[in-house]
């Protein structure tokens, strides 16, 4: 029902796409060397792409930077450190990159894929992703989705559907699943290459040589419940009888992005916009913000991560920028989320937001504010029935966050204490507010840590957060919170 | 012809190593389309990667023969002349290479294996006698022959392409005669007022009277019947050279294979076999027995074939 639902919203919201014309437009940042491969970050300000342009004896292709489509820069001799680099993607916070390097000193094959992190401004800690990933052949142009959690990429390793085929591989803790093949109704005897994943992680754009329009042309999927629909080839003008690569959408946005060797360029190939996108992906939320010290207002660089509150299942993992504390997430509408943000020293913040089925083009700011472990006081996002005191199910990852601090920190003591609305008898309140904090304790004491390090305290409806009696006021002040002692 | 065949595999291997691209993100081995140079468009189809690829052939020959019969007299309705040309049907196979020189132009460089046959069939007149030897009459007679060869070839043929899917080749072919050539021939009666008259003629060194002679022979030389055993005998010459034009389609199968269909006019430049002399026997008493040269033999072939190529 709600993929009915979900169709019949796209095709709506598609529908007047389908009578405009697509206007298709060279980028002013083009060279007359190739440049290709255009992936963007921190909801579209800053795009990252190959190029040729500045090659030299030592790399011939090389990743370059764009902000707000400025002059291209390029990126630090470390990232680029093979003979030819890019191809690149990156989750959406713009802190995680994947690239390709062919010739680089730690390749596995003949080109491989390599993660990077970027720590205090700097791309550092690139490292292979190894044999799961990467085989002796060629494999390259790596697609993230959009919770950093899958990776497609193209290979030309051996026992494909022919040529060169898409693989997927899955986050597997720190590491990353073997790889497989996306199946026969992705993959031809011919090439498929250059996979890229909407902000929705269903529809799937890639580029095959399978006759079409010409060469290689741009097609587009949808991955729904497990599989791929079949694959639809882009008309003219997106696709024409030169070839086209790496079509990447922008969330929540008509305009798509793809790389062309087609006459009328600056040259080779070059990075072009197609306005309107023909196959929009499906709207989603995003959430960015900025992390801060609750005290100084000092901005962090955090982990963060995003969990569907419906399924308990972990759906983005990100990290908030080590100099402007600035971080993007991008989100799948129809769905309760908890977002909780931590960081070495600081008491981790958790909060529950709901993205609304209707939401679409809004970029939500919700910063974030982590007080210091020394002065720590948070809310905790845990979940009761109403008048009840036994854990929801909703509450695991909170609770199992909170067991994880307090291992972390072994010195420290806390206190558990519950809070009501100002709605009931006081004594009622205070008992019901107190049984909760204890239902916390019990669990992190059944998890290993000591009871003479929680304290619990019921407060009832004494110390409200905010003031007021309406509906909005009283959810702030139904809490748990833990205080550092 | 050993200089010219040196310099044509030269060229080819020297172009090797430009092909040599390197790999990157984009290109697996250097070899996908969208290089690094803007591209002629017909250099943008996977079809027509900037690879080199070999591949296998096989058709078959519509083969024209022809040659030239001169005689030092007229011999009007002369069954001889059955032998001025012929035509027929033969297949062939190939395998082949294909080096790209340019975004467009490449060189095919191929091993033939060319079957070559064909046949005619005329009516003349023949003088025919009774038992006795006595002159009957000029009878009518339809006169048949047909000659088969084998032969192992070589071209080393210039590709243009007009598109990524249609290209044209053009090119010096070698042939090299393998074996012997086996020829058939058929003089048979087909109307004659004396059912007892026959055809009294040494014929095959084997003197007699038929209405209706035959033989096969295998043997190196000699595109005419001798039907004189004094007659001068032209051999097969062991090669001959050809100039081959054609134009091809490219449907591709995957993105490594392609099949092509092809369309080809081999054209002889030299001739099958020497000048050879004989003498005109068929029609001693109504026309004389003037002196035959046969020149000019040459075999032309328009050839169609299916080709499946593959990528390196």
């Amino acid at each position: 029902m709600k993929y009915t639902f979900k169709t019949f919203l796209l095709l709506f919201l598609a529908f007047p796409l389908f009578a405009q014309k697509v206007e298709v437009s060279p980028l002013s940042i083009n060279s007359g060397d190739d440049d290709f491969g255009a992936t963007f970050s921190n909801n579209g300000r800053v795009m990252y792409f190959t190029s040729e342009r500045e090659a030299d004896n030592d790399a011939r292709q090389k990743i370059f930077m764009s902000s707000g489509m400025g002059r291209p820069e390029e990126l630090s001799s470390m990232l680029n450190g093979g003979r030819n680099n890019g191809a690149v993607t990156l989750t959406p916070d713009g802190q995680f990159m994947i690239f390709a390097a062919f010739n680089r000193a730690e390749n596995i094959g003949r080109t491989d894929l390599y993660s990077a992190e970027k720590v205090n401004g700097e791309w550092k800690n690139i490292k292979n992703l190894g044999p799961n990933v990467n085989s002796s052949e060629w494999d390259s142009q790596p697609t993230l989705s959009s919770d950093g959690t899958t990776l497609y990429f193209a290979s030309d390793r051996t026992g494909g559907q022919g040529g060169t085929d898409i693989y997927v591989s899955r986050r597997e803790g720190t590491g990353w699943s073997r790889a497989t093949n996306v199946g026969a109704t992705i993959n031809s005897t011919f090439d498929e290459m250059t996979p890229t994943i909407g902000p929705d992680n269903s529809t799937f754009y890639f580029s095959s040589n399978r006759p079409a329009v010409g060469g290689f042309d741009i097609y587009s999927s949808r991955f729904l419940k497990g599989s791929f629909s079949r694959p639809v080839a882009f008309d003219e003008p997106i696709n024409s009888d030169a070839d086209e690569y790496f079509y990447t959408a922008l969330p929540n946005s008509t305009t798509a992005y793809f790389s062309s060797n087609r006459s009328g360029g600056s040259g080779a190939l070059d990075l072009y916009t197609a306005v309107p996108n023909p196959v929009l992906p499906a709207p989603v939320r995003i959430i960015s913000g900025i992390v801060r010290d609750a005290q100084t207002s000092r901005t962090l660089g955090s982990t963060i991560y995003v969990t569907d509150l419906r399924t308990g299942k972990r759906v983005a993992e990100l990290h908030s920028d080590d100099i402007t504390g600035e971080y993007f997430v991008t989100l799948t509408s129809g769905r309760k989320y908890s977002i909780t943000s931590s960081k070495s020293g600081y008491l981790f913040y958790s909060e529950q937001f709901e993205v609304p089925e209707e939401s679409r083009g809004n970029e939500v700011k919700y910063d974030i504010n982590l007080s210091p472990i020394s002065q720590g006081r948070t809310r905790l996002l845990v979940f009761f029935d109403f008048d009840k005191s036994d854990l929801k199910e909703e509450s695991q990852s909170e609770l199992e966050r909170i067991a994880d601090f307090l291992k972390t920190n072994s010195a420290i003591k806390v206190e558990i204490g519950g809070h009501t609305d100002d709605q009931g008898a006081a004594d009622y309140n205070d008992k019901l507010s107190s049984d909760r904090a204890n239902s916390v304790k019990k669990y992190l004491v059944d998890n290993g840590i000591p009871t003479n390090r929680i304290t619990t305290k019921g407060y009832g409806k004494r110390q409200p957060l905010v003031q007021g009696t309406d509906e909005a006021a009283r959810a702030q002040n139904r809490r748990v919170e833990m205080v550092i002692k | 012809m050993k200089k010219l065949l040196s310099l044509i595999l030269l060229t080819a291997c020297c172009a090797l190593p430009l092909k040599a691209q390197e790999e990157d993100v984009l290109r697996p081995r250097g070899g996908t389309p969208g290089s690094t140079a803007a591209q002629p468009e017909s250099m943008r189809s996977a079809k027509n990667k900037m690879v080199i690829s070999y591949g296998v052939e096989a058709g078959l020959n519509y083969n024209m023969f022809s040659q030239d019969v001169e005689r030092s007299a007229p011999a009007a309705n002369s069954p001889e002349d059955v032998l001025k040309e012929g035509s027929g049907i033969s297949p062939f196979s190939s395998v082949f290479i294909d080096i790209p020189l340019t975004s467009t132009i490449g060189v095919q460089i191929k091993g033939i294996f060319d079957s070559k046959s064909w046949s005619n069939t005329q009516t003349g007149g023949l003088d025919v006698f009774d038992p006795n030897g006595q002159f009957i009459e000029n009878a009518k007679v339809e006169a048949t022959y047909k000659t088969s060869a084998l032969f192992y070839g070589l071209a080393a043929l210039l590709r243009y392409n007009f598109t990524p899917d249609l290209f044209a080749t053009v090119g010096p072919t070698f042939h090299f005669l393998n074996g012997n050539v086996e020829r058939e021939d058929n003089v048979k009666i087909i109307e004659q007022q004396d059912p007892t008259s026959a055809i009294i003629i040494n014929y095959a060194l084997i003197p007699g009277q038929y209405s209706e002679i035959s033989r096969t022979t295998t043997e190196p030389s000699m595109i005419a019947p001798p039907v004189e055993p004094t007659a001068q005998t032209g051999k097969y010459l062991s090669s001959r050279i050809g100039v081959e034009a054609g134009l091809g389609y490219i449907f591709p199968l995957s993105s490594t294979m392609q099949l092509i269909p092809q369309v080809r006019y081999n054209f002889a430049v030299t001739a099958l076999a020497e000048e050879s002399q004989s003498k005109e026997v068929w029609q001693p008493l109504t026309t004389g027995s003037p002196d035959i040269t046969f020149k000019n033999s040459k075999v032309n072939s328009l050839q169609f074939s299916l080709a499946l190529m593959f990528n390196l």
